[in-house]
């Protein structure tokens, strides 16, 4: 009995190890895709152009949208897409960002799509991609986008590795 | 090559005769042969304490040698899974063959096992994906879909390597548990989405193993003595 107790524990001990090893489940998988705009100049339109200070905002978002790729001086941005409808209205506000605001220049685009959840993992759930996405510039007489267009055509968004949509400026 | 073959002939003659000649003369003890079957009770105690999760469980073995059993473990589960973007619920039976190995020696009239064991498992269940969220910038609201989607007719087969203890605590009652390792072998998933927990083989991990344990109740049924 007292050789079965310690084959006992010698197992018991063996497979905690094992137990204990377990990986953590963290998401590392891409998830839902952001949009990927570049800038580019309307007089050279193969020369990307910076834009200052831009302001992003997203109809029916309170707040601006910040992240990394949206900083003082950028030549391309990566923006989040709703995932509620298949449109989402964007802002894009020249010179936004600075203390001035008599010289902000909101210019507005919609993006159309067709939306389609895909099953990524355990630990990052599901993910929206969006197909045959289409750009529509509004005109309000003082565009400082002088057009916009899809990379492809048709073009989908279903990862981060390269731009989207172009914007000449 | 005559000669040769008629020698090999005396030779295994005299290797015959010599084998007869130990008759023992010792009274040889006879181990008991039955069917042994029983009930999990891990499974039924565990619920009470989480209520997601609801199981019973049939085991059963049969001795064949000094040391070998045939050994089967028949099942049904039910489970609610919830993960950080979505909740689904697994509800099937499953089916459990194959062999175990006593690697415990022991003392006369004992029959205490420590058991090595192989499974070849089968699982039938239905999964349902009962809500998820969209995983997607912060920055966005959220969308959660609470329309459940039912997966039918699902399937998987694995291996489970058993490793556990046996004692006879009364006379022909066996109290015993057991860890057990999984490794898939295949299984029929559902589309756009994936067998993370299945009846039997508890929860799937990345690289498709898991982890069992029983802890079990069991009557001998002593059938002849060899």
């Amino acid at each position: 009995m007292k050789k079965i107790t310690q084959y006992f524990s010698l197992i018991s001990f063996a497979l905690l190890m094992i137990w204990g090893c377990e990986k953590d489940e963290i998401c590392i998988e891409e998830n839902t895709p952001l949009l990927i705009i570049r800038f580019f100049d309307n007089d050279n339109p193969t020369e990307y152009k910076k834009v200052l200070n831009l302001k992003v905002q997203i109809e029916g978002i309170d707040g601006d949208y910040i992240n990394e790729t949206i900083t003082l001086l950028t030549d391309s941005i990566a923006i989040p897409v709703k995932v509620t409808e298949d449109t989402t209205r964007f802002k894009l506000i020249l010179f936004g960002n600075d203390e001035d605001v008599t010289n902000n220049n909101e210019d507005v685009f919609d993006l159309n799509y067709i939306r389609e959840d895909v099953f990524v993992s355990r630990s990052c759930g599901y993910k929206t991609l969006y197909y045959d996405v289409k750009t529509t510039l509004l005109n309000d007489g003082d565009n400082w986008i002088k057009s916009i267009e899809t990379v492809k055509d048709p073009q989908d968004i279903l990862n981060q590795n390269s731009d989207h949509v172009k914007i000449f400026h | 090559m005559l000669k040769y073959f008629i020698s090999v002939f005396f030779i295994g003659m005299f290797l015959v005769a010599s084998s007869q000649e130990k008759v023992k003369d010792t009274v040889k003890y006879k181990d008991r042969y039955g069917l042994r079957i029983g009930i999990d009770v891990f499974q039924p105690v565990y619920s009470l304490f989480d209520k997601d999760r609801k199981g019973l469980e049939f085991v059963g073995d049969y001795r064949i040698t000094k040391r070998f059993y045939v050994a089967a473990e028949l099942g049904f589960s039910e489970a609610t899974t919830k993960e950080d973007y979505f909740e689904f619920y697994t509800n099937g039976q499953y089916i459990k063959a194959g062999a175990d190995f006593n690697a415990y020696k022991n003392w006369i009239g004992m029959e205490n096992m420590i058991v090595v064991g192989l499974r070849y498992a089968f699982s039938t269940f239905d999964q349902t994906l009962n809500e998820y969220t969209i995983n997607a910038d912060p920055f966005l609201p959220n969308q959660t879909i609470t329309t459940p989607v039912n997966y039918n007719g699902l399937s998987a087969q694995w291996i489970e390597l058993v490793l556990g203890l046996k004692a006879e605590i009364l006379h022909n009652v066996f109290m015993g548990f057991s860890f057990r390792w999984n490794q898939m072998i295949t299984s029929k998933e559902p589309e756009n989405f994936k067998n993370l927990y299945i009846p039997g083989f508890n929860k799937v991990y990345l690289n498709d193993n898991g982890f069992g344990f029983n802890y079990t109740i069991s009557y001998l049924i002593p059938l002849y003595r060899k």
